[in-house]
């Protein structure tokens, strides 16, 4: 597949529209039940953790230089067991995508469009998934890099107007339900920033190993910092107990902004940010779907895919029964254990090309 | 043969029985001596035509000197390389050979002028259709009563004065001896006898053809196996005038005319500059249209050059109407809306895009160059904000970008508030809107395209109508219309302030090609917030940007230098300091970045005067 060449930016925007609009969406509750008033402590350790698996990760890179993730693996497990491999992360991209797109809808259905049926606004997010595939991979980084400033400081305007209602009692006990608890969640939680991988899918585009390095390390370090940042502004915002019970709690957040009787109801002006970036957000998990399974069945055209993905994504996402299912099911699943795929199944790859000292046709070349 | 008495067919009857004279000093084949043989071969098979039929011509090359005191005489000019014409080369000149000379019996026409005069009569006769072509000139006359010579123009498009008192009086006034009237050919002439300043000389008939329907006049002499075009156009056209697209209150006043040659003078009068390039081609079969290319040779990145080039090279039409079909004839992506070429009236912003490596593109009988590559950014600026002090220029620029926001989203945005997300706006605002429109039959979505399409109306119609009628039609009509269609209760009357700024806004913007793309994006916009409201305008957002994203303009991705980051400009959002613009923009990829010097007012560095006081 060609997929053309973006810079350590773009390629950042990448990474953060596939971590921050999670913040936006019904994870912080969850973690609140989790780890109570602790959220933000939390995703600093599955941060640090996230961080770390990349970084060990990347050395796949340099033993198999300009090569892909997809074709890494079938070098080292071979072109079938290594093809299941990334089916298998293909499918979890897919997921997740189609997740977000559920949450999204369920968001809109709530508070933004209560007349209209899941079904058509499902459509709509469909449509504009598949308009942003058609365009292609250089377009859609270019439209995250766009998007990319006006979203983060929209993010940051909402902690700020926020500051009257913040209390900083709310923010004890400061290790939640206790320190190790929020330690091994920390650690399991780590699959919010698994996504950083589709790096590793579209390394060739990135210009070398250290353009991927670094701009893994930038999206997950400044996408951390921000779910950090919301997570703590929320609870400093409401109590842990009031906390798990929002649905999606940034945007309850932004609702309770208000300054004098002119100034109030500010959420609708910040649904740009949460349509944008989570579209965003599906758009990529759904290129990444797709080019996994382009370069595993060597489907050059990544168009010819659009349709069916944009299809099969309505089915899915309708999927979970309701909200409490999607969220405390299927969110909290991808959430939690979505790092055997993410990290596992590359670190799996590491273990053995180090054990059976497999290395890429370059690297001889290369060194 | 001078003789106006003589009828045209008894002149015919003379010319066909006329013989030249026996020694008669031709000249060489226009570009390279060859072998006798090879020429005669080549003469009576013509060249396969090449697959571009046309070639550029630096026009700043450096011509021979044709001064009557130069060239003095016939040997010098027989060794006098031939300024080409316009057109293109297809090869040397075929050999002189005396008329009813060594010639195969049986042959296609040729496309080389012939010695014969005879035979180019007959031949330019035959291409005007002269007989029923009334506009079409031949003027025939003897020189020194020994040669047979005609010219050949167009009656209306050349300057009859300028022809009797350059070419005809000169020839009829000259003194020739015995010896030189022999030699008497179309260099001599353009050397010594013609006062005609700017001649040149072909070998084909189809420069000849393409010469005079340009105004020029062709000069063939018997003996002669060329002919020699004279600049002679002397037709009517509009003198230089305001730009009326692009008119600024400090600055030049000067647009560009229809004709390329004062468009070209114009910019060389602001780019005082020996590497200032301009190359010029036909474009159109069937009517060529002259087309020129400006660059700086030492700033202009050669491959953007050569991508125009190529493309312009590569158009196989009728003919260009204009620079608008030379626009969408090379332009990148044809199906997107945005404008990727920049269309300017102003000689002087387009001088100022040379400067910057740019590349512009004039078209004969249009008053506007084309200006390639160009971002995004080049739609927000204007010529005047460089004339203006940085903070006068930048709240400008910034208002305007305001006009563009208000162009493209305030009616979808009002749609989206008012059908879905009433908690946006205030109670007093939302009261009062629901008593403004308390008896308007119509939703706010086609009360919306009701009134847009009012306002497309008077502004079409108000471009239409003549003078200030036009300007006056549009205030009377909006106001007129507005205030009806209020009081008919058929709109509400917030409705026609949202369309009324939308307009403004829409009026702000300083590209006409640009705003018009901003028009139709509005009505997807609107189409968009009907759907699902402030979600819907989301999704249209995304799809416009990276629809975007994917322009190109000649290489130079549209939405340069923002996304892709080029390096650091000064001349975005903000207009910096003129004297810390020290560098090209970096999307152009120009040869020479530099601009100035990083200190560029040498005076803050030096001392003053004595006696001067702070």
């Amino acid at each position: 597949m060609r997929e053309g060449k973006i810079g350590v930016r773009d390629a950042t925007a990448w990474v953060l529209f596939m971590i921050v609009p999670k913040l936006m969406l019904t994870s912080p509750s969850d973690v609140a039940e989790m780890v109570g008033s602790a959220t933000w402590l939390m995703t600093l350790i599955a941060v640090a953790t996230a961080l770390l698996l990349f970084w060990f990760v990347s050395h796949l890179f340099k033993w198999f230089p300009g090569e892909h993730f997809i074709a890494i693996l079938e070098n080292i497990f071979g072109r079938w067991l290594g093809g299941l491999l990334a089916l298998v992360m293909a499918a979890t991209f897919f997921y997740n995508g189609a997740m977000t797109a559920r949450e999204l809808e369920a968001l809109l259905k709530t508070f933004f469009l209560p007349l209209s049926p899941p079904e058509f606004i499902l459509l709509l997010i469909s449509l504009a998934v598949a308009a942003l595939l058609y365009f292609g991979f250089e377009s859609l980084s270019r439209t995250a890099g766009f998007f990319m400033a006006p979203v983060l400081w929209g993010v940051v305007l909402i902690f700020v107007l926020a500051i009257p209602n913040y209390q900083l009692a709310y923010l004890f006990p400061l290790f939640g339900y206790g320190l190790d608890k929020t330690i091994m969640t920390g650690l399991m939680r780590n699959s919010v920033y698994g996504d950083v991988i589709s790096l590793a899918v579209i390394a060739p585009s990135l210009q070398g190993l250290v353009h991927l390095r670094k701009s893994g390390i930038a999206g997950v370090a400044i996408a951390g910092f921000f779910v950090a940042m919301g997570l703590m502004c929320y609870s400093l915002n409401y109590s842990y107990i009031t906390a798990k019970e929002n649905t999606v709690p940034l945007l309850i957040m932004a609702r309770g902004i208000e300054f004098g009787r002119f100034f109030q109801r500010f959420e609708t002006i910040f649904l740009f940010i949460w349509s944008i970036s989570c579209v965003l957000m599906v758009a990529i998990n759904l290129y990444m779907a797709a080019s996994i399974y382009g370069k595993v069945f060597r489907i050059d055209d990544h168009k010819v895919m659009i349709l069916p993905l944009a299809l099969i994504l309505n089915f899915v996402a309708l999927y979970p029964r309701d909200l409490d299912q999607l969220t405390t099911v299927h969110i909290h699943g991808l959430r939690t254990y979505g790092w055997f795929v993410y990290f596992g199944i590359p670190l799996a790859a590491l273990g053995v090309a180090w054990i059976g000292r497999k290395r890429g046709k370059r690297y001889n070349a290369k060194k | 043969m001078g003789n106006s008495d003589n009828s045209l067919f008894s002149k015919l009857l003379s010319l066909i029985s006329y013989h030249p004279p026996n020694k008669n000093n031709f000249v060489l084949p226009e570009n390279e001596p060859s072998s006798g043989k090879k020429k005669l071969n080549r003469r009576w098979h013509p060249q396969k035509p090449k697959k571009l039929n046309r070639q550029w011509h630096p026009q700043n090359s450096k011509k021979e000197p044709e001064g009557k005191n130069i060239l003095p005489s016939a040997a010098t000019s027989q060794s006098r390389q031939y300024q080409q014409p316009q057109q293109s080369q297809e090869g040397p000149c075929p050999p002189n050979t005396p008329a009813g000379g060594n010639r195969a019996p049986i042959a296609p026409p040729s496309t080389d002028i012939s010695p014969a005069i005879t035979d180019n009569f007959q031949r330019i006769y035959a291409e005007f259709d002269i007989s029923i072509n009334s506009d079409i000139i031949i003027q025939q006359f003897k020189i020194n009563n020994q040669v047979d010579a005609f010219l050949v123009f167009i009656g209306n498009m050349a300057d009859r004065k300028y022809i009797q008192s350059a070419i005809l009086r000169p020839i009829r006034t000259a003194r020739f001896t015995k010896q030189s009237a022999r030699t008497i050919t179309v260099d001599n002439l353009a050397a010594d006898i013609l006062t005609a300043h700017s001649t040149s000389a072909t070998c084909k008939y189809s420069h000849v053809i393409n010469a005079v329907l340009t105004g020029k006049t062709a000069l063939f002499v018997d003996g002669s196996n060329s002919a020699l075009l004279i600049e002679t156009q002397g037709y009517a056209k509009r003198e230089i005038e305001k730009p009326s697209t692009e008119a600024t209150l400090r600055g030049s006043f000067e647009g560009f005319t229809e004709t390329v040659s004062t468009n070209v003078t114009q910019i060389r009068r602001l780019v005082k500059n020996k590497q200032l390039i301009h190359e010029t081609m036909t474009i159109g079969r069937t009517s060529p249209t002259a087309v020129s290319i400006l660059y700086l040779k030492n700033i202009a990145n050669p491959a953007v050059v050569r991508e125009v080039k190529r493309r312009l090279q590569s158009i196989k039409t009728d003919a260009l109407g204009g620079n608008g079909f030379t626009e969408q004839l090379i332009e990148d992506h044809p199906m997107m809306l945005f404008p990727q070429i920049l269309t300017t009236e102003r000689p002087d912003r387009t001088a100022f895009n040379i400067l910057e490596g740019k590349v512009a593109i004039l078209t004969e009988g249009s008053p506007f160059a084309l200006i390639v590559p160009v971002s995004f950014v080049s739609m927000f600026q204007t010529a005047e904000e460089y004339q203006l002090r940085w903070p006068y220029a930048t709240p400008l620029r910034l208002i305007r970008l305001i006009a563009y926001l208000l162009a493209t989203f305030l009616p979808a945005f009002y749609l989206g508030a008012t059908n879905y997300h009433q908690e946006l706006l205030p109670t007093d605002l939302i009261i009062a809107i629901g008593r403004d429109r308390e008896g308007v039959p119509f939703p706010t979505l086609v009360e919306i395209i009701l009134l847009e399409v009012s306002w497309e109306l008077i502004r079409e119609a108000g471009i239409r109508v003549p003078g200030v009628i036009g300007s006056t039609l549009g205030i009377i009509g909006a106001l007129i219309l507005g205030q009806a269609a209020v009081a008919a209760k058929i709109v509400s009357p917030i409705m026609v302030i949202i369309v009324a700024v939308t307009g403004l806004g829409n009026f702000a913007i300083p590209n006409y090609n640009f705003a018009f793309a901003l028009r139709l994006l509005r009505f997807f916009f609107l189409i968009m917030a009907s759907i699902a409201g402030f979600f819907g305008i989301s999704i249209g957002m995304l799809i416009v940007m990276a629809g975007t994203a994917r322009i190109k303009s000649f290489g130079i991705p549209f939405m340069a230098p923002l996304w892709p980051k080029a390096a650091s400009d000064r001349d975005l959002l903000v207009r910096g300091l003129l004297w810390k613009q020290e560098k090209r923009p970096d999307y152009v990829n120009p040869l020479q970045r530099q601009r100035q010097p990083k200190i560029s007012r040498g005076w803050v560095k030096g001392s003053p005067p004595k006696g001067y006081k702070e």
